[in-house]
């Protein structure tokens, strides 16, 4: 589409806000003037009545126009308007938004001689980028109607059952030989203090019984290629090494409990035990002899500074379960702190507290001894409230340690500072910085079985909004409100092969591609989040993002402070990026 | 949040005067919303300041830097969103090593460091924004100005 | 004596075919030129001086000769950070060089400002020490001085300046086939002197996690600006805040390219929204 290069201009006084600073006389005679300027209309306000309407019938009857709307800004009405103006079948880059109210009318109302001026200048700004814009040219990508699920835990389980549903064609792949991951391995699953068979034999039953789910025990993920719509993954385990295509892959690999080793004389001292082994104890009967539970063993410290959450949880359940089973046993529990939150695990606590579980706060600079000769005799801890020191006799000491991530060098995801896998942020719980792969449960971070089948559903949901259709827009994975400046792209023409631009990427979504001039970076559109960070380490302007190209940008800046219109340089768009 | 007193008397004593040419380039995420709020709040600031919106504040060039100044810029200001708050993947603090580097040659050639300002926030602290906008401004104010004295000949080199 | 040496190494790899060829200095009736001497007995003209930093025509030699050709290059220790620099940016490939080191007197250290007078291996001359940038009259005056004195300095400098080109076509590891130096938007035609900012600090800027301080482009200048000085401080950041020297790592990226701020020994304070206007002292040589 060839656009004239002129625009028109709208000023919108937003009835009085804007102009009752901005003086729109004065700011319609200095436009006139610009060179650049086809007409120059002021409208009461865009957003009301049948302005918008009237707007889109002009722009729908001449399509090489392009106008720039002066008002409120993009966050007040103007994305708003753009969109009404898209529904209309406008080409919404053809429109630009600029602000004069938030950005002017509204911060300078003391000073409307400099308000005006500005204005002028913010419209100038505006004129020049809407010159000089380039849009990205769309890219759609055919989705492979199907999902991979790595795991098979509660977090897996519930992703696999969800899309199943939907009858979405699901591969659910476990490395171990059978299914439910952590569900093996509990006794009971708190709040509620349910069954793990209540959990876990519903979803193994739907997930045998569901057709289009696909079950692969003893496999492994041995690498993960290509991008949203169309991954590619290798798998490997008894049945060989198999190739699979992918629309989608949900990450819910889960977390492995610490061994509490060298702590606390575990592993010299019979008795003392780890919460997994707890668990396993519990499994088998009930437990007797008193018991003492020793919290934040082996974590909140130099090498885990953080919080694993489910650990007080579980031994408050198993607390109260021994108290429950038979009331003289003494049961207390030696904590930092006790982190229960939410309206459950409060409850879970008082019922504790109710139970006759004793509770004594110690300070990590001074933490418990255990004592004994070759078995558990009890327990000296200094209670950091009394002041106290105190021995608690008791048979059996269980440590409660964290879960920490596994590590799995097949999965390309980035991990925090802990090694767990880090989300987009925290709008956005289950996607990554990689679209279409999703990552739930555990292997997010350290979640008790209701938590981690809730994330599973999530990440079905959202895996579910990419593979229902046949076709999806890329600028669709880039994210909320809107893509303004969609997806950076390298000219084949400049580019040197130096590779900045692949080394700066923050997605990995540039890469060099050997070609017969040399070697060449490309752009791939699907995984390319627009930020930019291409475009200001590449020397010499190769990588750009088309809607604000490096010249656009030194364009807008002589606009800024001209004070005037200045000469139109259209000619600068000849050798931008897009049309390379 | 209150307007604190700090911020009271700065507004009374920057009220009326133009303020000095400074170009904010502001990410259209956290920061690009606070100064948004700003102007929500209609907080009153010094007039000479142009904002330009980009995706993320990585996607400034530092030779944008350079010639926001040569073409009359007595202040630049970069804004972006908390470190650690970045949606794309820490980008701001690549953006925030480059920002220092281009401060490194500012100052070198006597031109200082203290005309590019870099700095993070959210999209909830319009009142951060005005007040670094007001503070900004007096401290370009109080050094000496850049441009030459003939009125037509304002470019900074050549 | 070192030149004996150099040239015996290079008669060697002739001979042995090691390489087919060995870049260096030729003297003769015409004067001094790089040569690409291709016989054991054309190295009896190979000479080491004057400094010619040879990492551009490198590249230059390696671009038209077929894959299998492996070149020798008679290195200092500037030319070896350059070519290590231009082999991370995919212009060379390294592994097809074969480097003479040569270390540099003490005198052409001092010359050259250099603190590193040396390549990573000596196979020729002995290692001197690097210059003493305190006893640098220049560096006092354009580097040490007050603000506004110093922007003068520069202005006045950079007011001499006759768009040559000369420091971008010099400097080893500027190697753009397109250059935003000859656009318009940041070099306006027919301007001369050029703009200080988007002229020469946009060069500096470009050239600032690559330059190895080899100061060609200062040697290059033919109005006398002292380029070289404009990348010491950014260097000197490099090296505080992530320990990081151009040329001296062959795997290891500009730390500008990644965006972790905690790289190894990282010195920058990063300011809060409100803290940044703290205004902190500067010390640009140190």
């Amino acid at each position: 589409m060839t656009f004239v290069d002129t625009v028109a201009c709208l000023l919108c006084r937003c009835h009085g806000e804007i102009d009752d600073v901005v003086d729109f006389d004065r700011l319609q005679l200095q436009l006139a003037d610009d060179g650049r300027v086809d007409s120059v209309e002021v409208c009461d306000a865009l957003c009301l009545g049948d302005s918008l309407a009237n707007l889109a019938r002009k722009m729908g009857a001449d399509n090489g126009s392009r106008t720039l709307i002066a008002g409120c800004s993009a966050l007040a009405r103007g994305d708003e308007l753009v969109d009404r103006l898209t529904a209309h079948g406008i080409d919404p880059g053809r429109v630009k938004i600029t602000d004069i109210r938030e950005g002017c009318a509204w911060i300078h109302a003391d000073q409307p001689k400099e308000a005006t001026s500005k204005a002028a200048d913010l419209v100038r700004m505006g004129i020049t980028a809407l010159l000089h814009r380039q849009t990205s040219p769309e890219v759609e990508i055919e989705i492979c109607p199907r999902v991979l699920v790595i795991g098979s835990g509660p977090a897996g389980m519930a992703a696999a059952v969800a899309l199943g549903s939907y009858g979405v064609s699901v591969v659910l792949v476990e490395s171990t030989g059978k299914l439910g991951g952590m569900l093996n391995y509990l006794s009971r699953v708190a709040p509620g203090d349910r069954t793990t068979e209540e959990i876990q034999e519903p979803l193994v039953e739907a997930i045998r019984k569901v057709p289009n789910i696909q079950v692969h025990l003893g496999t492994r993920v041995d690498k993960i290629e290509g991008s949203a719509g169309n991954f590619e993954v290798f798998l490997s385990g008894k049945n060989g090494e198999t190739r699979l295509e992918t629309g989608a892959i949900i990450v819910a690999t889960g977390a492995k409990p610490v061994l509490p080793r060298g702590m606390y004389r575990y592993g010299e001292l019979a008795g003392v035990i780890s919460g997994m082994e707890m668990e396993k104890i519990f499994k088998d009967g009930m437990p007797a002899g008193d018991t003492v539970f020793i919290q934040c063993v082996a974590v909140r410290n130099q090498a885990r500074p953080y919080c694993s959450a489910v650990c007080c949880p579980a031994s408050l359940k198993n607390a109260i379960r021994l108290k429950e089973s038979n009331n003289k046993v003494d049961v207390t529990i030696l904590h930092r702190d006790v982190m229960s939150p939410g309206r459950h695990l409060e409850e879970l606590y008082r019922c504790a507290t109710a139970a006759g579980v004793g509770f004594i706060r110690f300070d990590p600079d001074d933490p418990p001894r255990v004592e004994g000769n070759d078995k558990v005799a009890g327990v000296r801890v200094a209670d950091a409230l009394s002041g106290q020191k105190r021995l608690i006799e008791a048979e059996r000491v269980v440590l409660a340690t964290p879960l920490e991530p596994r590590e799995n060098s097949a999965i390309p995801l980035s991990a925090d500072n802990h090694g767990f896998y880090t989300v987009q942020s925290f709008l956005h719980t289950v996607e990554t910085t990689v679209p279409g792969l999703f990552v739930c449960g555990s292997a997010r971070w350290p979640v008790m079985v209701d938590g981690a089948l809730t994330q599973g559903r999530a990440a079905a949901a959202k895996a579910l909004d990419l593979v229902s259709r046949p076709k999806y827009r890329a600028s669709g994975l880039i994210g909320f409100q809107g893509t303004r400046f969609a997806c950076a792209q390298v000219s084949q023409k400049t580019c040197t092969g130096c590779g900045n631009c692949v080394a700066a990427c923050p997605f990995d979504a540039c890469h060099l591609e050997k070609t017969k001039e040399g070697l060449r970076a490309v752009v791939n559109p699907v995984c390319c989040m627009g930020c930019g960070s291409c475009a200001a380490v590449c020397p010499n302007q190769s990588a750009a993002l088309p809607e604000m190209a490096s010249i656009s940008m030194a364009r807008i800046v002589e606009n800024a402070f001209a004070g005037r219109p200045l000469r139109c340089r259209c000619a600068d768009t000849q050798g931008s990026a897009a049309n390379q | 949040m209150k307007a604190c007193t700090t911020e009271k008397t700065l507004q009374e004593r920057t009220r009326g005067t133009a303020g000095p040419k400074i170009l904010v380039f502001s990410c259209r995420w956290c920061s690009g919303i606070g100064a948004d709020d700003a102007g929500r709040k209609r907080l009153s600031m010094p007039t000479g300041f142009r904002c330009v919106e980009v995706e993320c504040i990585a996607s400034i060039d530092p030779d944008i830097i350079l010639k926001a100044f040569s073409e009359g810029a007595e202040g630049v200001a970069v804004f972006g969103c908390h470190l650690g708050g970045c949606r794309y993947n820490r980008a701001n603090h690549a953006a925030a090593k480059r920002m220092a580097m281009a401060a490194t040659l500012l100052e070198t050639v006597g031109i200082g460091a203290g005309r590019l300002l870099t700095s993070f926030g959210t999209a909830h602290e319009g009142y951060q924004f005005a007040e670094l906008m007001r503070r900004f401004s007096q401290r370009i104010e109080t050094l000496p100005t850049l441009t030459r004295k003939e009125a037509r000949d304002w470019r900074l080199g050549g | 004596m070192t030149l004996d040496t150099v040239r015996k190494i290079a008669r060697d790899l002739l001979e042995r075919n090691t390489v087919k060829g060995v870049l260096g200095l030729a003297a003769d009736d015409a004067g001094v030129m790089p040569r690409v001497f291709d016989t054991p007995n054309a190295v009896a003209v190979l000479v080491l001086e004057p400094k010619w930093v040879l990492a551009k025509i490198t590249m230059t030699v390696m671009a038209r000769e077929p894959d299998d050709y492996r070149l020798a290059v008679v290195c200092r220790g500037c030319d070896e950070r350059a070519l290590i620099e231009l082999g991370k940016r995919n212009r060379i490939d390294p592994g097809r060089l074969h480097l003479i080191g040569v270390a540099c007197s003490e005198a052409q250290a001092k010359q050259c400002l250099c603190q590193r007078p040396w390549p990573s291996r000596v196979d020729a001359g002995e290692k001197a020490v690097g210059a003493d940038l305190s006893q640098s009259e220049t560096i006092r005056q354009y580097l040490g001085a007050d603000r506004p004195v110093r922007l003068e300095r520069w202005r006045e400098a950079f007011s001499r300046c006759i768009k040559c080109y000369g420091c971008r076509n010099a400097c080893p590891v500027c190697a753009c086939d397109t250059c935003k130096l000859e656009q318009d938007v940041w070099a306006k035609q027919g301007e001369i002197a050029p703009d200080m900012l988007t002229f020469h600090l946009m060069r500096s800027m470009h050239v600032a996690d690559a330059c190895v301080a080899c100061g060609a482009c200062q040697d290059a200048c033919p109005v006398g600006i002292p380029l070289l000085l404009l990348q010491l401080p950014m260097r000197n950041v490099l090296r505080r805040s992530y320990n990081y020297e151009a040329g001296t790592e062959t795997e290891r990226l500009s730390p500008l390219l990644s965006n972790y701020i905690d790289e190894p020994s990282h010195g920058i304070s990063i300011p809060n929204w409100t803290d940044s206007l703290e205004e902190k002292p500067w010390d640009l040589i140190s």
